[in-house]
């Protein structure tokens, strides 16, 4: 069986099912390859969907202890507990809602699905393999959208039980006493807020010298603060020398320490790599960078060889979800013969679901410096603004960094629980190349949370308002 | 096949971008390595680069006069492809026609110098061109939907090609009622290059994108460091003698002129070794003391200014020092400066001297904290021993940042200087 189809997506995550329903939706005929049981890839299902889903149940557990300072009175709700199993089932549940809906859109979309382990067998040629078997498919155009896993080390072995990637931590029927966390990246220090908030006793392990490295300094610093409140310890420049599991413990020893550590369980989050192993890249000669991502050609999303391309995880752009859509539409616009303006990546958000959230987009205010730029900043924090207040999340600031030439916005960082959704306004704002005149002229409505944008543009200009 | 990416190389570290002013090859044309590619022009050099490899010159993705930040592709050479081969490109830069809606409304401004409102462009892109005085509706825009965004601003003022002298002289108006009247003359006298604003015969040519650098360079500066500039006069007549002696003898065991600069650059190293502070920028609430002394002379050219850097000055010689002038000035007037030339800083040096000037007071090349100044060699009566003698004396300057210097170092500074030429010990030959 051979068909032929204009567009082969091999991958179903983001970036591969995105892709997939828009070059459906320009007329191409599209087949979609998955190897796992379910689609939507890490994101939907071992990624941002249930770790948000963890984490609210972590704010909730926060809310319920705080309502009687509300004035709400919940007849036994004086010691709210933890019910680990249903915070497991409803995260199941809307994992699984939401994999369904995407089944359901690839129908709506007539995009075929062929289940099974897609490779690159030559220019338009992928194989399936399912059960052993192999099916040829003949096609115009490769997507290459494989996504990536977690990032192992050489000197730790993962057993998926004690010791666990992001992967495998799902399966944890109950709230370990002590954790570690391997690596205080963004998913790391997901995990660490909400166990912490749970009732773990988490200690994070960070190499760099601050946790989110590629966070503005002063943003990391103050996650750093909220952590230490939710129980997690926060060690940095600190490197982890062996971890090994034993009985019901794991020993983890840190460099410049003698004695182990011991913690009931060890989450290892140390980066994501991409999956380009066996997927046929080096039959028709498809070059990697040096860090083993896909070199592609950022104006085209097209690998080295025509007719190949390659978006999402798998390719050294940052490794979000949205970017990975974003850049799947992109790529299908290109192979459908229309122009596009270059993705600038100064306008692509960032997001750690932490309490408080952080969110940035653009420069950090370190990056500013060492490339010599004259910049202006300014930090406008929440406690000033009426309705954080009255939703109890004043926790953070906002800092807005801009060019004071012509007011350009070059970098913002925000602290606080909204910020993944505050942050939007300047993902739009930049890529409409607003001036910081612009942000402090739109009218915000009050009260909100989102006064601080504005209020915050102001500081930056050098007359704060409400501060 | 292999292909190769050709970058805007990095030309000096506080450069972000530089100005495409002329391709040597055209797309389809075989290049040789190291044979001259392009020419950039920065606000620190304009400078010829050789290209990295030799292939065809298979992708082109920055037109003469675009501004292209540092790094960005701007050429695609592909060392297998036949001459003549182009790659087929989709995502050329749209020289594309813009979608007809577009193309109406962009015509129709063009009509008329005050519509630029009506033509599509970032707020941005607007302020850039309102403050710069560029006409939008003769900007072609690169962004979504042929919109005119901040590169496309920058691309024009590089080339000054949309700069409109009608549109300048209206904004001048606001400022002055009378340039009312002036700018409807002007428009009456054919609106081109010559014309008469507020009454005085003018004519109009846009700066080069170096000059335009330099401004804005030299305002950078001024608004960033307070700048102080304190005098000394030096008595030279030793250092004249010991060139006058050994001129001849230098210039032919070494090939190359002996000129005054190597004996003012060797005082400054050592002035510089008493008062460090001269030798740092400063960082938010920090001082960067710098390891390494790469002293920047300012070379002036027909076309503008230059300032290459002579790298680890400390650790040369007097003849070495003297060589790598040399060699630099040299470079820097047949626009052979490589990105590294240029780079890397610590203090700067200008010599006005040359021209006549006395006293200067130079402006602080950022992100240095201090420039020194030299001033003209002029033979004077001064008084030594009570007696009254004809001596060579010089004034030479120290201007400053006061934020990070103070009076005093910078009297230590200017005293060091003068001691070492005064009691010149240094071999030269
Ligand atoms: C714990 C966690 C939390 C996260 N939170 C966020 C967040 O809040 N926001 C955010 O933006 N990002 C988040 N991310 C990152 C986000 O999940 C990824 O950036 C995103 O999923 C990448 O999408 P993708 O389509 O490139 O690849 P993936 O989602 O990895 O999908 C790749 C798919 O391809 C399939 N596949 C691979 N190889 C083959 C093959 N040969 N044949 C067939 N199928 C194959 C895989 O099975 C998978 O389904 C998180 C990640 C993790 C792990």
């Amino acid at each position: 069986m051979s068909t032929n189809f204009d567009l082969i997506v091999i991958g179903s995550g983001p970036a591969g099912y995105e892709g997939a329903i828009y070059a459906s939706q320009l007329g191409m005929k599209v087949a979609l390859i998955e190897k796992d049981p379910t689609l939507g890839g890490t994101c939907l299902n071992v990624g941002c969907i249930p770790a948000k889903s963890m984490l609210q149940s972590a704010l909730m557990l926060d809310k319920a202890k705080k309502f009687a300072s509300y004035g709400v009175k919940i007849a036994g709700s004086d010691n709210p507990e933890l019910d680990f199993p249903q915070v497991n089932k409803r995260r199941d549940e809307i994992v699984k809602t939401m994999t369904n809906g995407v089944s359901f859109l690839m129908k709506k979309n007539k995009v075929e699905i062929i289940r099974g382990f897609g490779s690159i067998s030559g220019k338009g040629q992928v194989d399936v393999t399912s059960d052993g078997k192999k099916t040829t498919y003949t096609c115009k155009n490769i997507l290459v959208a494989t996504g990536s896993r977690a990032r192992h080390l050489p000197h730790i072995k993962v057993d998926g039980k004690s010791i666990v990637t992001s992967e495998e931590i799902w399966a944890w029927d109950k709230v370990p006493e002590t954790m570690a966390v391997l690596g205080g990246g963004v998913i790391g220090c997901e995990f660490a807020s909400a166990y912490g908030r749970y009732g773990s006793k988490v200690t994070i392990i960070e190499m760099a010298d601050q946790i989110c490295p590629t966070e503005d300094h002063e943003t990391a610093a103050e996650l750093t603060k909220a952590l230490k409140k939710q129980n997690c310890e926060v060690l940095t420049s600190v490197k982890t020398k062996s971890v090994t599991a034993k009985g019901n413990k794991v020993e983890v020893v840190l460099e410049g320490e003698n004695s182990p550590r011991v913690f009931e369980k060890v989450l290892l989050s140390v980066g994501r790599a991409p999956n380009v192993e066996n997927i046929g890249l080096e039959k028709v000669g498809i070059k990697l960078n040096d860090r083993g991502f896909i070199d592609v050609d950022l104006k085209t999303y097209q690998t080295n060889i025509p007719g190949i391309y390659a978006v999402g995880d798998v390719i050294p752009t940052p490794q979000l979800a949205h970017t990975g859509s974003s850049e799947a539409l992109y790529a299908v616009d290109i192979i459908a013969g229309k122009k596009r303006h270059p993705i600038n990546y100064l306008t692509n958000p960032a997001a750690i679901y932490t309490y408080p959230e952080i969110a940035s987009i653009g420069y950090t205010e370190n990056q500013l410096k060492k490339a010599g730029r004259n910049y202006k900043s300014a930090k406008f924090p929440f406690t000033a603004i009426a309705k954080a207040r009255i939703d109890d999340i004043a926790d953070g600031f906002v800092k807005i960094l801009i060019d004071p030439k012509y007011g350009e916005v070059l970098g913002v960082h925000i602290v606080n629980t909204k910020a993944s959704e505050m942050i939007a306004e300047f993902a739009l704002g930049n890529n409409l190349e607003m001036t910081i005149e612009d942000l402090a002229h739109t009218i915000h409505p009050h009260p909100t949370v989102s006064e601080i944008i504005k209020e915050a543009a102001h500081a930056v200009m050098g007359h704060p308002i409400n501060m | 096949m292999a292909t190769q990416n050709v970058l805007m190389p990095q030309m000096g570290e506080s450069i972000q971008e530089g100005t495409l002013t002329r391709w040597h090859k055209k797309l389809g044309d075989k290049v040789q390595r190291e044979e001259i590619l392009f020419e950039i022009s920065t606000d620190k050099v304009d400078t010829e680069i050789p290209s990295p490899v030799s292939g065809v010159l298979v992708q082109i993705f920055a037109k003469e006069g675009e501004t292209v930040s540092v790094n960005t592709v701007v050429a695609v050479i592909d060392d297998a492809a036949a001459p003549g081969s182009v790659a087929q490109a989709p995502a050329e830069k749209p020289a594309a026609p813009a979608p007809a809606s577009v193309s109406a409304e962009v015509a129709s401004a063009s009509s008329s110098s005050d519509s630029s409102s009506r033509v599509l462009a970032s707020p941005l892109a607007r302020k850039m061109a309102e403050e710069h005085s560029v006409d939008l509706s003769k900007v072609q825009g690169s962004g979504e939907g042929n919109k005119i965004v901040k590169n496309d601003v920058l691309a024009a003022l590089e080339t000054g090609k949309s700069v409109s002298p009608l549109v300048a002289s209206a904004a001048a108006a606001v400022v002055s009622p009378a340039a009312k009247s002036s700018s409807e003359h002007m428009k009456a006298t054919g609106g081109g290059a010559e014309g008469i604003v507020d009454g005085v015969r003018v004519s109009r040519v846009p700066m080069t994108g170096m000059r335009k650098k330099i401004a804005d360079h030299m305002v950078m500066s001024k608004r960033t460091s307070p700048h102080v500039t304190s005098v000394i006069e030096i008595d030279l007549q030793k250092i004249v003698d010991v060139r006058a002696k050994f001129k001849d003898k230098f210039e032919a065991v070494h090939g190359f002129k002996l000129t005054f600069m190597p004996f003012f650059l060797h005082a400054v190293i050592e002035a510089i070794k008493a008062v460090p502070v001269v030798n740092a920028s400063i960082d938010g609430d920090a001082i960067l003391y710098k390891k390494d002394i790469n002293l920047g002379c300012a070379v002036a050219l027909d076309w503008g200014l230059i300032v290459p850097v002579i790298k680890n000055s400390s650790e040369r010689s007097f003849v070495g020092l003297g060589r790598e002038l040399n060699n630099l000035a040299e470079k820097a007037r047949n626009k052979k400066l490589a990105p590294e030339d240029v780079r890397g800083g610590t203090f700067s040096i200008s010599n006005y001297g040359g021209f006549g000037t006395v006293i200067g007071q130079p402006i602080i090349n950022q992100p240095q904290v201090a420039i020194f100044g030299i001033g003209a060699m002029q033979k004077k009566p001064v008084v030594i021993n009570d007696a009254i003698a004809i001596r060579t004396m010089c004034y030479c300057v120290l201007s400053f940042d006061h934020r990070v210097i103070d009076g005093s170092d910078s009297g230590k500074f200017l005293s060091t200087v003068k001691s070492v030429l005064e009691n010149w010990n240094v071999p030269v030959v």
